[in-house]
């Protein structure tokens, strides 16, 4: 599937992290696995997937304040690695890392697109309030209807830009020799999945609580071992 | 009314409260897509525009809760709404009192029961298969199992949530605790921790096989993370300052 309809795929996902429905279909490990493999690469989509959701998995969108958008990083961290794999397959870790990376840095601007949106709704919401105060009853579903469409070009455009970006920018840095390179980065990766364990593990509330895994993962890795 | 009508009644609102977010803004939050979902309650009981646009202004103000949560709040606004109209008991001073009073018990414990405990825990099952099974399939089960274990809570709150909601009425306040939910809390904390555990001690596991000297990384980034958001609140540092430290380590060993 070509880059367009890639990125529509993404906005329309998108959606339901804020917007609709929120059946969790947006959470980088549905998110990346699904865009890797209408990408031809299942296996790299679920790699990145499930890096970036240990990452924000403690993430609480708790109330009206600011979180960073894991998702949609995750989704442009997805196109740009399965699109730039192929086409240098011999860095293809390396590329899974900046991808990572450029995903993380993506889900700071989420973050403010989401701000901006719902700031851009405040206009929605007074525009169909004028149309009550004339009697125009009807308008509620197709303000929600039009408030939808806005919320799904405005992620179309983000996705698409980002991932351009984000595959140029590969193309320009793969191009140097980077054999030293990804021996310097060779902990990255148990590293990001060692820093998400971490931030999960403050999810859970208490002592008790915590020595209780604690005691299960020994458990776990002696059976692990064993086997 | 029969309970038909009720059926088909709470099948339209409990569909559109898939949509209460919709028009999420800094203004009145979640007021158009609660408007929406209480559209065929106000479609019945106001044949009068005028009345209807009343209905519309009150219900367009401000409202506030855990998505999934406001469902309770549907039910109980939809049967005061009822009973105002068909009663002639126009006390819609009260339905706003009720509606303002309910919506920190809602955040609080969708939060508490939703975003703390069964979205992570849910999660860290689909994880686990992901991260353990090689084959492709074995992986896409476990992303279905995710999605299910998530949405059985999800999905039954949404809807009994506008039942109870209704046949409660004002009552249902008493019934927003979050002791309420203890059964959903103690099974999703289990399997969650459980799943986690062994994500976990499998990444240990791993990292031995692979490489002794990531055993330390592993343990270097979780400690890390833990401490910066548990202690400071950050939100990114957690996760740069343990890459930068291995991009580091990297080029020294």
């Amino acid at each position: 599937m070509g880059l367009i309809p890639i990125c529509l795929i993404g906005a329309l996902i998108s959606l339901d992290s804020v917007a609709v429905f929120q059946i969790l279909i947006s959470q980088p490990i549905v998110a990346c696995t699904l865009i890797g493999w209408l990408s031809n690469d299942p296996m790299t989509g679920i790699h990145i997937g499930l890096m970036m959701q240990l990452i924000w998995i403690s993430t609480l969108p708790v109330g009206a304040v600011t979180f960073p958008d894991g998702n949609l990083g995750a989704i442009v961290a997805t196109i740009i690695a399965v699109n730039s794999t192929e086409i240098i397959p011999e860095y293809k870790s390396l590329v899974i890392l900046f991808s990572i990376i450029f995903g993380l840095l993506m889900s700071f601007l989420g973050a403010h697109i989401l701000n901006t949106v719902r700031t851009s709704n405040v206009f929605i919401l007074n525009q169909l309030l004028d149309r009550i105060d004339v009697l125009q009853l009807n308008q509620v579903g197709k303000t929600i209807s039009w408030s939808l469409t806005v919320n799904f070009i405005i992620f179309f455009m983000v996705i698409l830009i980002s991932s351009l970006i984000g595959i140029s920018m590969v193309e320009a840095i793969f191009s140097l020799e980077l054999d030293e390179l990804i021996h310097y980065t060779r902990y990255a990766e148990i590293v990001l999945l060692g820093a998400g364990c971490g931030l999960t593990f403050t999810l859970v509330k208490g002592y008790k609580p915590k020595v209780i895994i604690a005691v299960f993962i020994l458990i776990d890795l002696i059976l692990l071992q064993w086997v | 009314m029969n309970k038909n009508s009720n059926t088909r009644k709470f099948f339209l609102i409990f569909i559109r409260s898939f949509f209460i977010q919709a028009v999420w803004n800094f203004k009145s939050m979640l007021s158009v897509g609660w408007t929406f979902s209480m559209l065929p309650i106000a479609n019945k009981i106001y044949n009068d525009s005028k009345e209807f646009q009343n209905f519309l202004y009150r219900h367009l103000s401000f409202f506030n809760a855990h998505p999934y949560l406001a469902s309770y709040a549907l039910g109980a606004i939809a049967k005061l709404e009822e009973d105002a109209a068909i009663l002639k008991n126009k006390d819609y001073e009260q339905i706003e009192k009720f509606k303002n009073a309910i919506i920190g018990p809602l955040g609080a414990i969708g939060d508490q029961l939703f975003w703390a405990i069964i979205k992570p825990a849910s999660i860290m099952v689909g994880f686990l298969g992901l991260l353990i099974f090689p084959d492709i399939f074995q992986k896409l089960i476990f992303l279905c199992i995710f999605l299910i274990l998530y949405n059985i809570p999800h999905i039954y709150i949404r809807y009994f949530g506008i039942v109870q909601g209704y046949n409660e009425g004002l009552s249902i306040y008493r019934k927003l605790r979050i002791e309420s939910f203890s059964s959903w809390r103690k099974v999703y904390s289990i399997v969650g921790a459980f799943a986690f555990s062994i994500v976990v001690a499998y990444l240990i596991n791993q990292s031995i096989e692979r490489d002794l000297i990531e055993l330390p990384m592993f343990g270097m980034s979780f400690g890390v993370a833990y401490f910066l958001r548990s202690r400071k609140r950050m939100t990114y540092l957690p996760v740069f300052i343990p890459l930068l430290i291995a991009i580091i380590l990297g080029i020294l060993i």
